[in-house]
């Protein structure tokens, strides 16, 4: 089973310039602990003593996470999962 | 007991008093209040009691809870939530003339029109992404635009703030935003406050416009717009960019959850300074003052509790949803 995570410009540094990568998993914990084996410094740009860090959100499809189950959160084939941080630009 | 409700912009017009005392047997709920008025209060303010209307008991924004309590010396303050174009006076040959475009948009129309006329809107700051906001916000006839911004134009400015030139370099980049809006459509007010937004400024600048374009580069100066907006009521849509991606919300106080829900604090490590092209400024910046017009005409549907995430590299564009967060500590009234 293949899951798209988008990955964020600003953490695009860390995947090699890919704005997508394929992973694997049951759980969203799953594919982002199989993302971080790949592209290990991405991982403490997400992640703060195993909590997703506050100001960056993960959606599944169009839902944070933080409202279904959080990093247990259980994710099938087909679904799509965004890293959103928080940007300022303007 | 005895309560005090106060009437605020057009409704204080439509009820012929600014306030009244009412008398309420006790343990009346907010609710019970409406609902009394609409029946009994003034003639001409029934049409405003709409779902919309801005409700605050005290300082709490609390429109949604009818099932509130009220106590006795209340103060339950009303606020229509946006200007209306009711008492704005019809559109000149002129403005037919230089909106007629937008005015064949059959849901906008003349009263599209004139609300946008009657509308001031807060732009900060007004760089590349605000310059944008406030271009276009002026191009459709927004009547008075405040624009919040401090500092002198630099070199590295010109590939993305669109209402500079380069003449201008090492110069107040206000005047020149001003001119550049005037140039286009002079009808516009435009008031030039030569200050970014800090806490001592932003409620007396939120507390002067119907709306909020949240342009700026550095999150403090966003998340006291978002607080500020929530306080007042006011609608803010939040444009943000960091190199080909663009991030677009729309706040709707009462309505929607707020900026500080999805991001409850600043995140250490942005910097003012970022990759960025001035197309990506201009896309944001137009799509924010499409949000802007929504709201004002009461057009379409905006972004409220939604976001708007795009990124111009692939031209992938995705909407997610944003819920309120439940100890918000600016929009959720049991937090604050």
């Amino acid at each position: 089973m293949s899951i798209r995570i988008h990955i964020p410009t600003p953490m695009r540094q860390h995947t090699d310039n890919q704005a997508v990568v394929e992973s694997s998993g049951s759980t969203v914990k799953g594919l982002l602990d199989s993302l971080g084996q790949k592209h290990p410094a991405i991982a403490g740009r997400i992640f703060e003593n195993g909590q997703v860090r506050r100001f960056i959100n993960i959606y599944l499809n169009d839902e944070d996470i933080r409202y279904l189950d959080r990093l247990d959160t259980p994710v099938k084939d087909g679904d799509e999962v965004s890293i959103i941080p928080a940007v300022a630009g303007g | 007991m005895r309560v005090t409700v106060k009437y605020l912009a057009q409704l204080k017009h439509a009820a012929g008093i600014a306030s009244e005392e009412i008398d309420l047997e006790p343990g009346c709920t907010l609710g019970k209040l409406l609902a009394n008025l609409a029946a009994r209060g003034p003639a001409g303010i029934s049409g405003f009691l709409s779902p919309a209307l801005l409700v605050f008991v005290g300082e709490d924004l609390v429109h949604t809870d009818t099932e509130r309590l009220l106590c006795d010396g209340d103060v339950i303050t009303l606020l229509p939530p946006m200007a209306g174009g009711m008492e704005v006076p019809p559109l000149t040959d002129d403005e037919r003339g230089r909106y007629q475009w937008q005015l064949w948009v059959k849901d906008f129309g003349d009263t599209g029109q004139r609300r946008l006329k009657a509308s001031s809107v807060l732009v900060s700051r007004c760089g590349g992404v605000g310059g944008m906001v406030a271009y276009a916000l002026a191009a459709a006839g927004v009547g008075r635009l405040v624009l919040a911004h401090a500092g002198d134009l630099r070199l590295d400015d010109l590939n993305r703030q669109l209402l500079m030139s380069h003449a201008g370099i090492g110069r107040p980049r206000l005047p020149q935003a001003a001119r550049k809006l005037n140039d286009l459509n002079p009808s516009v007010e435009v008031v030039q406050v030569d200050e970014n937004i800090s806490a001592e400024n932003v409620t007396r600048l939120v507390g002067q416009v119907d709306a909020v374009a949240c342009c700026a580069p550095l999150f403090r100066e966003r998340l006291l717009m978002n607080a500020a907006a929530v306080a007042q009521g006011k609608a803010l849509v939040d444009c943000a960019m960091y190199e080909m991606e663009i991030q677009l919300t729309t706040v709707l106080p009462g309505q929607s959850p707020c900026l500080a829900c999805l991001y409850p604090e600043e995140p250490p490590g942005w910097r003012r300074d970022f990759p960025v092209f001035g197309a990506v400024a201009a896309t944001v910046g137009s799509l924010g003052a499409m949000e802007i017009i929504k709201i004002i005409a009461g057009l379409g549907e905006t972004l409220a509790g939604k976001m708007l995430v795009g990124d111009l590299r692939d031209m992938s564009f995705r909407r997610v949803s944003i819920a309120r967060r439940p100890q918000c500590r600016v929009c959720c009234s049991d937090a604050r």
